[in-house]
């Protein structure tokens, strides 16, 4: 709702004499007509007034004069009026990210001296933007500086009144807190929001006053609570990652021997006998060890997730051959299944700097998808491309399948943590439903780039993009140390 | 294996995995010596007369610590040629193993393959 300026009776007209006012608003709109309203008072009264403000408010406080006939060329004309762009003239007395006091007092001085006209009865007005739009920068300190400059220069030249302006938007937040306090400390008249200058009366205001106590005390006890629940939240959260890597140390040291004592009876079996029966034993303990492989897998991907979420994922980067680490894990893929063929289509002769099992991990995880999704059978292509840019070179490796495909609902969340695709039927696939979360991780930390081509029953396409070293750079890390724990 | 049969100390706090250790050495013909508890085996090793050609040594043993003791032996004159390897399955343990002094890593579960071929690399 737009509150027009007839409507603000419930605050106080800024100071017109001398002062230092700071006025809050939440709308450009009302903002325009508080500025106009102290400006046009001003130039009837025969003061000097100065707006220096951002092109878009300039032109609104303008339109607001004009229309209620002040005659602004004019008053431009006689010296009276000065409307400077607040960016140019922040520009003319910043040093490096702080405002120079010699230069502000010559430039700010310099233009209240000349709206005087050298009366020293004449009464200067002036409005300023400055300072907000460094504290919208983000240079904080220099706002509260270049606030400090404004009441030294009331000290030592011809007396005028000042007001500034910021949005309330800008202070939202708990930390922006003592900064504010600053601010209102540093004016001597804090003139509140319009949604408090639109209350009429003064018992409006003294209710609106107490709500807004109110509203701030169980602010205060929600954000304590908040704050409770989230440092609660990261004591379970590191719990669980402790508890993750724990567990995964139990489960090995079984798996441990049961790897140990199946390897070992299938190595002596074979040794001693080629009897029908024990053929097939020997069969049952390849399933077993292929069983015991699929567990050390998943203990390994809840690790990798674990220890991902805690930052401590280790790597072991070198220049590798990138064609050969996808030739090697497909044929280590290839073992596992008889039912699909995987094919290799291109290649791009390229090295990458990486981590190379961490890599070939991602390919075992797109590869080890694409049977998983191919319950049919069918072939799996995988192609390598390169993509030379300007500025670097690219590799691409592709892993293709016919099988069921993703829809675009969910393409939006396979590689987010334990979500899984089902079969339709109301059944899912095995796993955890980590496997593309962590390829994904795996590859942004290589800066490189996964994501997933797919239509329903027609197979998807998930393809793998990463930097390659040059061939013509010399050194393509510029010497420095690509270690990461 | 004939002639000079090599020796290989295996300490383990768990038993199985001391059985498996044990078995795949010796059908591979080596000869084993087994310790569940590794306390003050340093000690021990300076005053024996016959030392083991090669050590797997797992890292988080219940008392004094696979690391602990693989500084030890790598410090003192007697034993520093021995070969360590060391075995575990905590995530972050080949760093901490090569810190120790450890020779070799072998992370669990292991492979018998490759466990025999990292052996046979230091013997």
């Amino acid at each position: 709702m737009r509150i027009s300026s007839d409507e603000y009776t419930g605050i106080e007209e800024w100071h017109a004499s001398s002062g230092h006012d700071v006025q809050f608003y939440e709308s450009d709109d009302f903002l325009a007509d508080r500025v106009s309203a102290f400006i046009q008072a001003g130039l009837e009264a025969g003061d000097g007034c100065i707006v220096i403000a951002t092109p878009a408010h300039r032109e609104q406080i303008e339109r607001r004069l004009k229309a209620k006939g002040t005659h602004l060329a004019a008053a431009r004309l006689r010296g009276t009026y000065i409307a400077q762009d607040a960016a140019e003239t922040l520009a003319t007395f910043m040093r490096e990210r702080s405002p120079d006091p010699r230069r502000f007092a010559e430039v700010i001085g310099g233009m209240i001296q000349r709206v005087a006209q050298g009366y020293p009865a004449r009464s200067v007005r002036a409005y300023g933007e400055m300072v907000s739009l460094l504290w919208q920068e983000g240079n904080r300190a220099a706002a509260i500086t270049l606030e400090e400059l404004w009441n030294d220069l009331h000290d030592s030249i011809h007396p005028f009144s000042l007001c500034c302006a910021y949005p309330m938007a800008g202070f939202a937040g708990e930390e922006e807190q003592q900064a504010f306090l600053a601010i209102c400390e540093s004016h001597e008249h804090v003139m509140p929001a319009e949604s408090y200058a639109a209350l009429a009366t003064a018992t409006e205001r003294t209710r609106a006053i107490t709500l807004l106590q109110q509203r701030a005390s169980s602010l205060q006890a929600e954000i304590a609570e908040r704050k409770k629940v989230e440092e609660r939240l990261r004591q379970l959260e590191a719990r669980k990652d402790a508890f993750i890597v724990m567990a995964s140390h139990e489960l090995k040291t079984p798996v441990t021997s049961l790897k140990a004592f199946t390897q070992i009876l299938k190595r002596r079996m074979a040794q001693q006998t080629d009897h029908q029966s024990d053929l097939k034993t020997l069969l049952m303990l390849d399933r077993m060890e292929a069983q015991l492989e699929r567990l050390i897998g998943l203990v390994g991907e809840l690790l990798d997730v674990s220890k991902m979420e805690s930052h401590i994922l280790t790597y072991r980067d070198s220049i590798f051959d990138f064609d050969t680490m996808v030739r090697e894990t497909m044929a280590d893929m290839q073992a596992l299944s008889t039912r699909h063929t995987i094919c290799l289509e291109g290649e791009t002769g390229a090295q990458v700097y990486g981590d190379h099992d961490r890599l070939a991990q991602v390919l075992t995880s797109l590869l080890d998808n694409a049977i998983k999704y191919s319950p049919e059978g069918q072939s799996i292509l995988v192609r390598l491309s390169t993509h030379p840019e300007p500025d670097s070179s690219l590799v691409e490796v592709a892993v293709q399948d016919h099988g069921m495909g993703i829809s675009e609902q969910h393409q939006a969340y396979i590689f987010e943590r334990f979500y899984q695709v089902g079969d339709g039927q109301g059944g899912t696939y095995a796993g955890l439903g980590i496997g593309l979360y962590i390829a994904r991780q795996l590859v942004e930390r290589h800066n490189g780039r996964l994501w997933v081509e797919s239509q329903p029953g027609e197979g998807s396409t998930f393809h793998v993009i990463l930097p390659c070293v040059r061939q013509d750079v010399a050194d393509p890390f510029g010497g420095s140390q690509y270690e990461e724990d | 294996m004939s002639g000079q049969q090599k020796m290989i100390l295996v300490v383990d706090d768990e038993p199985d995995i001391v059985f498996a250790l044990v078995t795949i050495l010796e059908d591979a013909g080596y000869h084993t010596i087994a310790k569940a508890k590794a306390d003050h085996l340093a000690q021990q090793m300076h005053q024996s007369e016959q030392l083991p050609d090669l050590i797997l040594l797992d890292m988080l043993l219940s008392g004094q610590r696979g690391t602990e003791i693989a500084r030890e032996l790598k410090q003192h004159p007697t034993t520093r040629h021995i070969p360590i390897l060391m075995l575990s399955a905590h995530p972050n343990a080949e760093r901490e193993a090569k810190a120790a002094g450890a020779d070799g890593f072998i992370p669990k579960p292991f492979d018998m393959d490759d466990l025999l071929e990292k052996v046979a690399a230091f013997l």
